[in-house]
């Protein structure tokens, strides 16, 4: 009976061997069950490029701080209400270290460094945790990936040197955010912050294969990486003097690379079909981030935290004709009348009222719909009511119902070309004309006009076949080199094949695209969306003096900045363009505050390069850091 | 070796005798005396049955050191006693019993009879029993006696206004709604509710409710307040612990027990809504206020077209959803035994019918409890119950009813049949009169709206129709144990009061919601289901509870001495399964039958597992001297499964001190107090309850994602914050002290307790800097990270007072009791940032130096009465260009509300928000009358509190008047009437369309004192003379029959203007849904009023 007793009494004391409590989670991916094959590596490499696209970084934060400071977009005002609810904040309309896109791109720049870190901390060889490596069945992919973290990462870093200045450098992913630790990092010299920007890329370039295939088509090359090197260091030569030489040859001597042996080239022909959402990731994509059609509600998935739309069409998107954007960033009047006339850019990348769904009425060339007017006035006033943006989806077709009334107004599955090869061009003829190369960057600016200005002529010579009246700014078509005669119609109506000219109704400008017309008149039926012969300019000289200044730095500096404008407008560069020029010469063409100083909106004047050439810290960044953090100067 | 330690231990005892009686007598004559010591009671506390022998009882012959101590069979013999003298036998809880030896007899049977009131009760305390007189924390009691005084929808709900420091909350007047309870305030904001402990089984905390145990079954409930109580629960203690210990059978004859009541029930307090005519004439004034004069010319409202007034209808919305609901319960118990076994069977049936149409609730409950003693060594048992539970619901109470729109008619008369496969789905039909017709509801369309202006709404009453949704809980509870009486087993004397004891328990649970949603239109945009839904969600909840206990009780001489140790593990593991899909054909409502549904429409299909365990060992001893001095020491060395593995244990240990005054000889002359005792107490506790896994980094897949080609890959990142190895438990220490007082031999009691209770080390958000990088993604706008830094402090007072009167004939018992608590936010972080943690209602804060779940808002300041009084008003003045200086920006006239520019800077801005006030009452109070004359009793329980403050939002959506931000069109409350019009101001605000102005802000203007007393219960009874009874029934048995009637929640004084001041904290979680919140605390959004029942019952027992 005794040992009975003692045997319960043993078992009561023994049960301590129960595992009650050293339970992991059932139903939850944590880190220590996670991260140990090659397919959870994959979506770590996901989880790095959802970052970019999620709506407070690429997807809609980083243009509406981008392009609503710059001068080419400004906000409609009609609908007032929609800007309050996006509480949208520019450098210096409402410079607030509280104001929470600032608060966002931050935070989400930062997400991004902390998941390409612990990227680069799991899939290593050498895991930081200690445990086994990730096995891969071919190394080559644990280097792409790694590849990958590394390209993201200089991306981070180089933002966080164009927005911020000075910024914090993380290398490891924070263990916990015990205090004090994470609370007090102190930020790091721009020049560390480009540095390690630059040290990434390099990185990145080693790592990463220069094609990817089939599904894996859009994740980074080392061609992209080149190309983001060349920008970075373009951008680095601008911003710090130091190096500014040297960097301007780094950017010469690493864009050639990606222009000479890289896979891209420029599409001719449509211009406006880059950016359609049937032809991503085409010969002319460097690097785009990724957007898709993810159910019915994308955009708001999971509370518009993330998601695969990009919130680019509800910003830009046209609020008339039951679409369901804001259409609350606009193009400035100044972004349109600066524009050459009859540079067909300007009207592919602004939304026309004959586009896509829109009734023309008449065929007086007034359109009416909705409140709009449109006006065929081609370089001056497109849009009563504000200049809507088409880039992206001013295509008539291939793109989801934009402005049909449905959802795709608001959802754009549209990829964001990031870095376009013409974009490559533009920064290889800056660095060689800044390092006193004027034939190797009027090349390049060149091919980057040549292509895009061939259209000019083809839209005149259709506008002619169409009857639709010809602006007065237009009277300088030239048919068969003679003036334009009286009845247009009439006088083709009679004539074989002729020669049209272009020539500009401002002063000096010998816009000579010619077309022999017409060849095939269905050809003009549908001006911009079919394809175009390949027009040349016939001399380097037609463009180049065509305010007779020759060849010198500071005019093919403005030519440059004309043409990025233009090229690349509302592709969210043209305001950090403005702020490195500004950087570089106060008095460069497109320096900002000689930029601003011209504009006539007068909401704009306020900029102060002293304060405005960074955006602010975020103020909670700083109260939590107690200070450790340090605001740039002015806010 | 046996006898060895006997006899040592019997020289130790004698020695020590000794010295407390170092007094030698001389006497010649001397006997052999021997005799027998037995019980005269049964005590179940004393563990001894009438007529046993009683064990290990001192036999000591007085004034000399010699002595003895009873056998096994309560036997003794002492040896060569002088004659005469007196020996005098002692034994812990019962009555030292003298006797003289004179010689005559030498063979005595001493039956001795248990101490004075108090001594003998014994009190459940955590794994075990204590004797109540040598406790020495704070506990309460309540017995069955007092659980069937009141209607009680679950068992908690009994110790409502009983038990001093507990406040408890009817979440809801809903048929089924639990009860919320906290002890000692709020201690955190991760969860509050107290552990529940039935026959030995620990709930889940976060289930934390207790609706399956029919109150019937219960035989007393304790209440342990205080930390030296609860240490031993050790993770799980610092909010508490209620020990629920359900009947047994007794020794006698079988006996059984039936009862049965009925009765009905309205809602105690209704809101009226404006009328027809009174709400045209406020949509006419919103009109005018907001210069809407378009909307006024072609206003339904003012329309004079008698083909449209003959349309409207004047429908008082909420009348539409009640109705008189009915309460029956009916019990029948059986139990009996004897010294070997005993057993009690309980069968329960509950049903209630809501007062709002379709809601309803009912109960079946079986239990059965047994005791089977098949050696003496040897105790076995079980307590077995099982219960089902269903429920049914329609729209929450009043939802869309106060606010819809009196002139739309609840029914149509006539319908097309386009397009419909249901009459629920036809089109109302302008042409025709609108007549009631029951299961035809209309929806408000467009050509409806049309004609009269009217703008669309939800139509309630269908909603409450055609959304419906039922629950069904099964549930298995119960436990078996094996305790073994090693001194019998063994045979060793001297190991009297070692047991062993091990309990198993299991607690297994499946319930299943069943959603439904009938096709139907209710509105045109409001609510619209254009296809059938079902949704069916299967839980299934398993825990089970594994301990053994090494318990040693033993008195010996005048030092009790009590030791239990043990281990105790559990283990809880929660499964959900959940389906939803569309397109049912109507009237087929089963996911899984035989339904070709649409599958491009949407299946739903999800489910998790949680799991989570708990380990430990505990210990606890106590100690008392001469019943005197008392002294307890509780621990518990506790593991949890949620912590990170650098504090995955932790020690709770307590300590409380007693001294009962009234022993001491000083008192004797003190005739007036009969009893006095003091106690103090300390004690460190846990609170576990944060979640699952917190210290893990979670990687969340759900919002990660990214396309390639065609296809759309997972990612995977953490997005819910940093990893916290160093999570740890919450905690609190709590101080006790307290005095226990008995007067005019314990005519009456008096219980008073105070405490301090800090909670620390609080599980709290914590904001860190985004540069951190892993962002917590549903909280974009502050990075958190939890971590154990906040702290809240409560400090009480408990008295409680009983009398009881004495009279033959008419007896009285008179019981007051009030809690006062103060409650208040320490500190949210110490050296790390953090901020107040605001939940989203907007109005709830909780902030350091605040109470818990304080309101913040502006201070109303009344209304503008006159222009000058509008352009001094600093809401008015310009601060840059057209900026006013008011967050409105707008410009104030007269009979627009005034707000204090509190910091006085000039403006009314956010920082002007400040504490409007605090939802946790100073005081609360309970008081019972128990009459009983004859055969007649009467009972009357009334119970309330006092101070605390009630955010009634549903009056600022009611009576606020801003047509807009809410249902269009919303109907208001009567009080409207006596608004504001810019020509005739008065102490109400004007109607507006969305409020330009705010006037409706979260403001004081909304707060309300919450305070109120109610007639919880009324009784009236009488009992049958139990002759009359034995007469007709012929029996020779006991026989009790009583009939009665009863009303509950009689009334109600309250100046609150709400549906009920009684308010449950309702939160909602991220679904949106109402859930109790221990962050959120007197919001009232328009509660279901308590019912007010009058019923009739009878008791019959034989």
């Amino acid at each position: 009976m005794k040992k009975y007793i003692a045997t319960l009494f043993i078992v009561s004391i023994c049960f301590g061997c129960s595992n009650y409590i050293d339970l992991k989670p059932i139903n939850e991916i944590n880190a220590e069950n996670f991260y140990k094959t090659e397919d959870h590596a994959f979506a770590a490499v996901m989880a790095c490029y959802s970052n970019l696209q999620n709506l407070n970084y690429y997807g809609s934060n980083y243009f509406q701080i981008t392009e609503y400071a710059s001068d080419d977009i400004t906000s409609k005002l009609s609908n007032s209400n929609d800007l309050d609810n996006l509480n949208w904040q520019s450098i210096y309309t409402n410079p607030d270290p509280n104001a929470n896109n600032f608060y966002r791109l931050w935070q989400f720049i930062y997400e991004g460094v902390y998941r390409t870190n612990l990227l680069l901390e799991k899939v290593s060889k050498n895991r930081r945790d200690k445990k086994p490596a990730i096995p891969f069945l071919d190394e080559k992919s644990r280097d792409a990936m790694l590849g990958e973290a590394y390209f993201m990462r200089g991306l981070h870093y180089f933002n966080l040197a164009i927005f911020y200045g000075d910024a914090p450098i993380l290398l490891e992913t924070p263990e916990s955010a015990e205090f004090p630790g994470i609370m007090f990092t102190k930020r790091d010299s721009r020049a560390k912050v480009f540095k390690q920007a630059i040290d990434d890329l390099n990185l990145a370039i080693a790592k990463l294969p220069a094609k990817w295939e089939g599904n894996n088509v859009g994740r980074a090359t080392s061609w992209a990486a080149k190309a983001l090197l060349g920008k970075i260091y373009l951008h680095r030569a601008c911003h710090l003097p130091d190096n500014r030489n040297e960097d301007f040859l780094a950017t010469k001597q690493i864009l050639k690379d990606v222009i000479d042996n890289g896979p891209f080239a420029l599409i001719q022909g449509n211009w406006a079909s880059i950016f359609s959402a049937d032809n991503e990731y085409n010969k002319e994509s460097v690097f785009e981030i990724s957007y898709a059609k993810f159910g019915s509600n994308g955009f708001f998935h999971d509370g518009g935290i993330a998601g695969e739309n990009s919130a680019r069409d509800l910003l830009f998107g046209s609020r008339v004709g039951g679409s369901t954007g804001y259409s609350e960033l606009v193009a400035t009047q100044d972004w349109v009348a600066k524009a050459e006339i009859g540079d067909p850019r300007v009207r592919q990348s602004l939304r026309f009222a004959w586009d896509d769904d829109f009734t023309i009425v008449g065929n007086d060339g007034i359109t009416k719909i909705s409140g709009l007017t449109y006006t065929p006035n081609f370089a001056k006033g497109v849009m009563e009511n504000g200049n809507e943006l088409g880039k992206y989806f001013n295509v008539k077709k291939g793109v989801d119902n934009y402005g049909a009334g449905g959802l795709g107004g608001v959802f754009s599955t549209n990829n964001y070309r990031m870095i376009r090869f013409s974009d490559v061009l533009l920064m290889y003829a800056e660095a060689a004309n800044e390092t006193g190369d004027p034939t190797e960057a009027v090349a390049k600016l060149n091919r980057v006009r040549q292509r895009a200005r061939g259209l000019a002529t083809k839209y005149m010579a259709a506008r002619i076949i169409k009857q639709l009246p010809i602006d007065e700014s237009f009277r300088g078509i030239l048919f068969d080199g003679k003036k334009d005669p009286k009845d247009t119609t009439k006088f083709l109506a009679g004539h074989g094949p002729i020669r049209l000219s272009v020539i500009s109704a401002y002063d000096g400008f010998p816009g000579t695209s010619e077309v022999t017309f017409p060849s095939d008149k269905n050809e003009f039926e549908e001006p911009i969306v079919g394809d175009f012969p390949y027009f040349t300019y016939s001399e380097f000289a037609d463009f180049y003096d065509y305010r007779g200044r020759g060849t010198d730095k500071s005019a093919i500096r403005e030519a440059l900045v004309y043409e990025r404008r233009v090229e690349l407008a509302f592709e969210y560069h043209r305001f950090m363009d403005m702020q490195r020029w500004q950087s570089l010469d106060p008095n460069h063409p497109g320096a900002a505050e000689v930029v601003f100083k011209s504009k006539l909106d007068s909401d704009k004047k306020a900029y102060n390069p002293a304060i405005h050439r960074l955006c602010p810290l975020p103020q909670r960044e700083i109260d939590l850091s107690r200070g450790t953090l340090t605001q740039n100067p002015g806010y | 070796m046996k006898l060895n330690f006997y006899s040592k231990l019997k020289i130790l005892l004698l020695f020590c005798a000794s010295l407390a009686f170092a007094q030698e007598t001389t006497s010649t004559k001397t006997i052999d005396v021997k005799g027998k010591i037995v019980s005269g009671v049964d005590d179940k506390a004393l563990d001894v049955r009438k007529g046993d022998g009683i064990i290990g009882a001192t036999v000591v012959v007085v004034g000399t050191t010699r002595g003895t101590q009873t056998d096994f069979e309560g036997n003794f013999l002492i040896k060569d006693v002088p004659v005469p003298s007196k020996i005098s036998v002692s034994f812990f809880g019962f009555k030292n019993e003298i006797f003289d030896v004179d010689g005559s007899k030498s063979d005595f049977t001493i039956s001795m009879s248990s101490d004075a009131i108090m001594l003998t009760e014994t009190a459940v305390v955590g794994y075990g029993e204590m004797k109540r007189s040598q406790v020495t924390s704070s506990n309460v009691n309540v017995g069955a006696k007092d659980i069937a005084r009141t209607i009680n929808i679950d068992v908690a709900s009994a110790l409502q206004g009983r038990a001093t420091g507990v406040q408890v909350t009817q979440t809801s007047g809903a048929p089924g709604a639990a009860s919320s309870v906290n002890i000692r305030g709020n201690g955190s904001i991760n969860g509050s509710q107290p552990l529940y402990v039935v026959d030995g089984v620990p709930l889940d905390v976060s289930e934390g409710n207790v609706s399956a145990f029919n109150p019937a079954d219960v035989e007393s409930m304790e209440v342990l307040k205080d930390a030296a109580a609860t240490a031993i629960y050790g993770s799980r203690g610092s909010n508490g612990v209620v020990i629920i210990t359900t009947k047994r059978g007794k020794d006698g004859k079988g006996r059984i027990e039936f009862d049965a009541m009925a009765g009905v029930q309205n809602v105690w307090r209704k809101l009226d809504v404006l009328d027809a005519t009174q709400y045209k004439a406020y949509m006419k004034d919103v009109n005018t206020n907001s210069g809407d004069s378009a909307s006024v010319v072609n206003n339904a409202y003012i329309t004079t077209d008698q083909s449209t007034l003959a349309k409207q209808a004047n429908t008082n919305w909420l009348d539409q959803l009640l109705q008189t609901g009915s309460i029956q319960n009916y019990n029948i118990r059986a139990s009996g035994g004897n010294a070997n076994a005993n057993y009690a069977l309980g069968i329960g049936y509950y049903n209630q019918q809501g007062t709002q149409k379709g809601n309803g609730y009912d109960r079946y409950s079986f239990r059965v409890n047994s005791d089977i003693t098949p050696k003496k060594w040897l105790k076995i048992g079980e307590a077995i119950s099982f219960s089902r539970e269903t429920s049914k619901k329609g729209i929450e109470f009043a939802e869309n009813a106060l606010t819809g729109n009196p002139l739309l008619p609840v029914f149509n008369t006539e319908y097309t049949s386009a397009n419909s496969l249901t009459p629920y789905n036809k089109v109302y039909d302008p042409s025709l009169p609108l007549i009631d017709q029951p299961n035809a509801f209309g929806r408000f369309n467009q050509e409806n709206r049309t004609i009269t202006g009217l703008n669309d709404m939800r139509n309630p009453v269908a909603a409450n129709t055609f959304i419906r949704s039922t629950k069904e809980k099964f549930r298995i509870f119960g436990n078996v144990y094996a305790e073994f009486d090693i001194s019998q087993a063994i045979g060793v004397v001297a190991l009297k009061g070692l047991k062993y004891r091990a309990n198993f328990g299991v607690d297994i649970f499946k319930e299943t919601s069943v959603d439904i949603r009938d096709k139907f239109e209710a509105g045109l945009t409001a609510i619209r289901y254009p296809r059938t839904e079902v949704s069916n969600e299967e839980r299934t909840n398993f825990s089970n509870v594994v301990n053994h206990l090494l318990m040693y009780n033993r008195t010996i001489g005048e030092h009790d001495i009590g030791v239990t140790v043990g281990m105790d593990a559990q283990y809880f593991r929660s499964t959900n399964l959940q389906a939803s899909a569309f397109d049912f054909p109507e009237g087929i409502y089963a996911i899984g039958s035989n339904i070709q549904t649409d599958r491009s429409s949407g299946y739903v299909i999800s489910g998790r597992t949680l799991e989570n365990g708990l380990y430990g060992y505990l210990g606890r001893v106590n100690y008392a001297y001469k019943n005197t001095y008392m002294a307890t020491i509780n621990a518990r060395y506790d593991g949890s499964s949620r912590f990170g593995p650098n504090y995955r244990y932790g020690v709770f240990p307590s300590i409380s001190l007693g001294w009962r005054v009234s022993n001491m000889k000083f008192m004797e002359n003190v005739k007036v107090v009969s009893e006095l005792k003091v106690r103090v107490g300390w004690g460190l506790t846990g609170n576990q309850e944060i979640g699952n896994f917190r210290y893990l980094q979670l990687i969340n897949p759900d919002i990660i994602r990214y396309p390639l080609g065609n296809n759309i890959y997972q990612g995977q990142a953490p997005t819910r914050g940093l990893a916290n190895p160093n999570l740890k438990w919450e905690s609190a220490q709590q101080f006790n002290a307290g005095i226990d007082l008995g007067l005019l031999k314990n005519k009456i009691l008096i219980n008073i307790d105070a405490y301090i209770k800090n909670s620390v080390d609080m599980l709290v958000p914590v904001s860190v800097p985004a540069l951190s990088g892993a962002t917590d993604a549903p909280f974009l706008e502050r990075v958190q990270y939890f971590t154990n830094i906040g702290s809240i402090s409560n400090k009480g007072l408990e008295l409680s007072v009983l009398y009881r009167s004495e009279n033959k004939e008419f007896k009285y018992s008179l019981g007051p009791n009030v809690s006062f608590l103060s409650n208040k936010v320490t500190s949210l972080s110490t050296d790390k940032p953090g901020g107040p943690i605001i939940d989203g209602n907007g109005v709830s804060n909780v902030e350091v130096g605040e109470p818990v779940s304080y309101f913040r808002g502006y201070v109303y300041d009344g209304v503008i009465q006159t222009k000058q009084e509008a352009d001094s008003y600093v809401g008015n003045k310009t601060v840059s260009g057209s900026i006013l200086a008011d967050i409105s920006n707008k410009r104030k006239g007269v009979g627009d509300a005034k707000f204090k520019d509190v910091n006085g800077d000039g403006i009314i801005s956010e920082k002007d928000r400040v504490n409007i006030g605090s939802p946790i009452p100073w005081m609360t109070f309970g008081f019972s009358f128990d009459a009983s004359y004859k055969g007649f009793d009467f009972k009357l329980f009334v119970q309330g509190s006092v101070g605390q403050k009630i955010y009634n939002k549903q009056r600022s959506d009611l009576e606020g008047m801003k047509n807009g931000g809410g249902p269009q069109d919303a109907n208001q409350l009567e009080s409207v009437v006596n608004r504001s019009t810019r020509t005739n101001p008065t102490n109400m605000p004007l109607a507006y369309t969305n409020d330009p102005a705010q006037n409706t802000r979260i403001s004081s203007r909304w707060v309300e004192d919450g305070s109120f007393m109610r007639i919880k219960n009324v009784q009236l009874g009488y009992s049958l003379p139990e002759k009359f009874l034995k007469k007709v029934f012929k029996s020779e048995d006991a026989i009790s029959m009583r009939f009665y009637i009863q009303a509950q929640n009689l009334l109600t004084i309250t100046p609150y203007l709400g549906f009920d001041p009684e308010l449950a904290n309702f939160g909602r979680d991220s679904n949106g849904r109402r859930v109790i919140s221990s962050q959120v605390a007197g919001f009232d959004e328009g509660s279901y009023p308590q019912a007010r029942t009058y019923s009739a019952g009878l008791q019959f027992s034989f």
